[in-house]
């Protein structure tokens, strides 16, 4: 299956400028998520990629052809829109059909194939109804079936769950994944919301506020070793420490306000880094430990008072005020294996975590 | 019934609509129908001042008022689309209101005014045959034709046909058109399967809107198209202010209104099947 590669985009409407010098490498037959937050331009690559709109200069490679200048009609990209646009003068199978109509095939090979598509995305009692007269659902089905349905290189999905309800977005998630497993297309998949982003895609881009990719990797690769501030905060939730290094017998240290020292570990492919250098920690409420006890065998340990625990059903959050006034968020399981010390407000604790799972990010 | 009037309150505020209505619309129908029908008011009933009128020359009248609105409406409709189009989908944000304002600037104008103006320009030695003349050896005589009738005719009720269809076309979702192009449609057959069929709401308000105020018109004809024929309007008013013939001046009302209102059924089957007609292309 074809990827796509997007080199240099650069676009601006008047003096906004949208993307700049934007290099993307989108894997062939893959499903492919960008995230980023609303207005960052990942919109508006999508529509690129579509071809509904132009780059001011830059190109667009689906396989090895340019497809900068291929006006969108002769793409073989299809887009399924944020609100479906699904065309309220058709019904169910007109709308379905459309892009076969357009190609003069006979009817009874238009049946034949959108009976096929049909029954994959279960639309038959719905074949000649009128597309307003369906749910949100059954209309996002519609909108999917109508783009494969061309068998398309490349499939665009425009944040596909934002008019949907909460509860429907996870079976549609997984329906989405079995859909690509099952056809092998490209899927690009834009969204803003983290938890669509790690559910469903093979690779991942994260773009930041202004329209820069920040960092490319696997959804695990992104969640356990975000290389930025941005990507860790916008991934999950992390508590994030700043300081400055410091080395002592070969293990490196941030020393936070003079008051905290903890030890670090450095990725390899991290930039040099010298003493005295500003530099943050970002560590996953979730890799941390809270005890009452002291514990042994952890890379760090710190001391604080419980400012506030929130409990969450399957896990507990704790705000634990450390010395120099960093409020650190914990989030322990609920698994209850065996009894636990009862931590409660303004109890002094002691904070664990292994220095392996706190993460050196790039201001 | 009992869901249109659900709240007393929507009733209350459709007080002066429907006394507007009743008032200056169904009594004064109804007072035509009786004169048609009957002898004194409301008493014996005949088909007398109907057979009078129904006869080929008045038909003639009615088809010619017929072909002025038909010929009207579809010019209307051919010119203004494109305009309507253009205005909704292609003109920036900034310009809207302003050629919006320039459109409608015709209504403000009293229609005689309008009328002179266009006599300047058609008249033997007006602005058209100058012009012309800076071309052609020989110009023609403008006034008093079909051309100058329909013309000026054309020119009045545009505005009729563009202000329903740009209100529906400015209200179109951007991205069918753009989910149209994204199937693989070129623009023409993005035109005829996605933009004109989700108008055609917008064609039937503005060629009927055209159609019907056309019909009774009779300013433009007489005095742009020459006194040699008659037209409904003109033969209604022949028949109340000067031959003072009510019942047969009713009579001829109620037979151009029977004939109209089916044409008019013609007309919005035509115009459905011709949009859905042109989804093949």
């Amino acid at each position: 299956m074809k990827g796509i590669v997007l080199q240099g985009l650069t676009k601006s409407y008047g003096s906004d400028v949208i993307l700049n010098n934007l290099n993307l490498k989108i894997p062939g037959g893959k499903f492919f998520a960008l995230l980023g937050p609303s207005g960052c331009g990942k919109t508006t690559i999508l529509r690129m990629i579509a071809g509904l709109e132009n780059p001011d200069s830059g190109s667009i490679f689906l396989g090895d052809q340019d497809i900068t200048h291929v006006p969108v009609n002769k793409r073989s990209v299809n887009t399924v829109f944020q609100s479906y646009a699904l065309f309220p003068h058709l019904n169910v199978f007109e709308n379905i059909a459309y892009s076969l109509r357009l190609k003069a095939l006979s009817e009874d090979l238009i049946a034949q194939k959108v009976e096929k598509v049909v029954r994959m995305f279960h639309l038959e009692p719905l074949v000649y109804k009128r597309v307003t007269q369906l749910s949100g659902g059954q209309q996002q089905r519609v909108a999917i079936a109508r783009a494969v349905i061309n068998e398309p290189s490349v499939l665009l999905f425009d944040e596909p769950l934002a008019a949907l309800d909460l509860r429907f977005r996870e079976k549609v998630l997984l329906e989405l994944i079995e859909l690509q497993d099952h056809l092998g297309t490209t899927f690009v998949y834009i969204t803003h919301d983290q938890t669509e982003a790690l559910t469903v895609a093979d690779q991942m881009a994260i773009m930041n506020q202004h329209g820069k990719i920040d960092q490319v990797g696997t959804p695990q690769e992104i969640y356990e070793h975000p290389k930025s501030v941005f990507v860790a905060n916008f991934v999950g939730t992390t508590n994030i420490i700043q300081g400055y290094l410091t080395q002592q017998d070969n293990q490196w240290y941030l020393d936070v306000d003079k008051m905290i020292c903890i030890a670090i570990k450095v990725p390899e492919d991290f930039d040099t880094i010298q003493t005295g250098d500003e530099a943050c920690l970002g560590i996953r409420p979730e890799k941390i430990q809270v005890s009452k006890k002291i514990l042994e065998g952890f890379s760090n340990s710190l001391t604080g008072v419980v400012q506030a625990i929130v409990y969450q059903g399957r896990f507990t959050q704790y705000s634990i005020r450390l010395q120099n006034g960093y409020v650190l968020q914990v989030f322990e399981q609920n698994e209850q294996h065996f009894e636990k010390d009862k931590i409660d407000y303004d109890d002094h604790v002691y904070v664990y975590w292994q220095k392996e799972n706190a993460m050196l990010l790039k201001k | 019934m009992k869901s249109l009037f659900k709240k007393e309150k929507n009733f209350f505020f459709m007080i002066p609509a429907l006394v507007w209505q009743v008032l200056f619309f169904i009594l004064p129908l109804i007072f035509v129908f009786q004169l048609a029908f009957f002898t004194k008011l409301f008493q014996n009933f005949t088909w007398d001042y109907i057979q009078q009128v129904c006869h080929f020359s008045h038909f003639i009248v009615i088809f010619r008022s017929l072909k002025l609105a038909s010929v009207t409406a579809v010019l209307c409709l051919l010119i203004g689309y494109p305009i309507a189009y253009f205005l909704a989908l292609c003109t920036d944000q900034r310009y809207k209101s302003l050629l919006l304002f320039l459109i409608t600037l015709p209504f403000l104008t009293n229609i005689l005014v309008q009328i002179y103006a266009w006599y300047f320009i058609l008249e033997k030695k007006g602005v058209l045959n100058k012009f012309l003349s800076l071309f052609l050896s020989d110009t023609g005589n403008w006034l008093n034709t079909s051309f100058a009738m329909y013309l000026v005719m054309f020119h009045i009720y545009l505005p009729f046909m563009i202000m329903p269809l740009y209100t529906i076309l400015e209200k179109m979702n951007v991205r069918l058109i753009e989910a149209s192009l994204d199937l693989g449609a070129s623009y023409l057959q993005t035109f005829f399967r996605a933009v004109l069929p989700l108008s055609l709401q917008g064609i039937k308000t503005g060629f009927f809107l055209v159609y019907v105020t056309t019909f009774g018109e009779y300013v433009v004809p007489s005095l742009l198209g020459g006194q040699k024929h008659f037209f409904v309007g003109t033969l209604i008013s022949e028949y109340f202010f000067i031959g003072r013939d009510w019942h047969v001046g009713a009579a001829f009302t109620c037979l151009s209104i029977a004939v109209f209102v089916v044409s008019i059924m013609c007309y919005s089957e035509i115009l459905q099947r011709l949009v859905y007609r042109l989804q093949r292309i």
